[in-house]
């Protein structure tokens, strides 16, 4: 019997080394798994018909129509996870100041569904419009695809770039466009 | 202060300065801290991970994993999307809807590499 109860004593004793071993493990890969860690991604979206001018504005959207630098529409649709992320990126604020707010096309199923996901991420703060089944954003630009940013000079489609980090995109277009703009 | 990095950083960590006999007592823990590492994931790893990440690439589907075909679902009334993943995935996102009502029903996807 003491036999018994060493034997399981020791067995114990090796468990409770690897379980420790294990956690020392992973804390030395936590660098590699940091939470909040996204792809920052950035590339042309090629489906985009550059040059495009939509036919009619829906109200949200309107004075893009007239501004002759550079306009910014970020699409956003309901059923991609990206989508959820960036939502959450410009839920906690857009750029540091420099940039400013861009429009936002919801692409949704139906009404209902995209304004549930504007009010769920505190979106309203901005231009936006929910556009169900993305049929305006198809007929006018093209776009099929999310989440994209579209850079708009005098009302045409002048880009369009799908991206997973805000920051990125700022730094590495909308910025530039804007410097490109500067006297 | 060592000038020698390896005890400098040691003394940073508390003040250990063995390093020789630490450095294969590290390797030992590590390597056994890897394979029971491997072992819980062979183990638990591969359902834990399909739950997590819903197994549906870069698409946000009401029915994940997917209910139906993505040819099924396209064949009727349904809501078709593109959505751009890490790296170079993009995928089509649909959700077969009621015709009359609007509500999702099931769920598909499919994805490409650029």
């Amino acid at each position: 019997v003491t036999l018994f109860f060493a034997f399981v004593l020791l067995a114990l004793a090796g468990a409770v080394v690897v379980l420790f071993a294990m956690m020392g493990e992973l804390t030395a890969r936590l660098p590699r798994l940091h939470v909040g860690y996204r792809d920052p991604f950035l590339r042309p979206l090629e489906e985009a018909q550059v040059g495009a001018r939509p036919n009619a504005w829906p109200p949200p959207l309107a004075p893009i129509a007239e501004t002759e630098g550079p306009a910014f529409i970020m699409v956003l649709s309901t059923a991609c996870a990206t989508c959820e992320d960036v939502a959450t990126q410009l839920s906690e604020g857009f750029g540091n100041g420099d940039v400013p707010d861009p429009a936002l096309v919801i692409s949704s199923g139906s009404r209902r569904t995209g304004e549930d996901f504007v009010k769920r991420h505190g979106l309203d703060r901005m231009p936006c419009y929910v556009d169900e089944e993305g049929e305006w954003l198809i007929r006018s630009f093209g776009v099929k695809t999310s989440p994209t940013a579209l850079v708009l000079r005098n009302g045409a489609l002048s880009s369009a770039f799908v991206f997973g980090d805000v920051a990125t995109l700022n730094r590495e277009v909308l910025e530039k466009q804007l410097e490109v703009e500067a006297p | 202060m060592s000038d020698d990095p390896n005890t400098a950083g040691d003394a940073c960590l508390g003040g250990h300065t063995s390093a020789g006999t630490s450095i294969p007592r590290r390797r030992f823990l590590a390597g056994l801290g890897a394979s029971g590492l491997v072992v819980a994931e062979a183990l638990f790893g591969r359902t834990a991970a399909a739950e997590a990440s819903g197994d549906c690439s870069c698409c946000n589907l009401v029915y994940c994993p997917p209910n139906t075909t993505y040819d099924s679902c396209t064949s009727t009334c349904h809501y078709l999307w593109g959505c751009a993943g890490s790296g170079t995935i993009t995928c089509n996102c649909c959700e077969k809807k009621n015709c009359s009502t609007g509500a999702y029903y099931a769920s598909a996807y499919t994805c490409w590499v650029h």
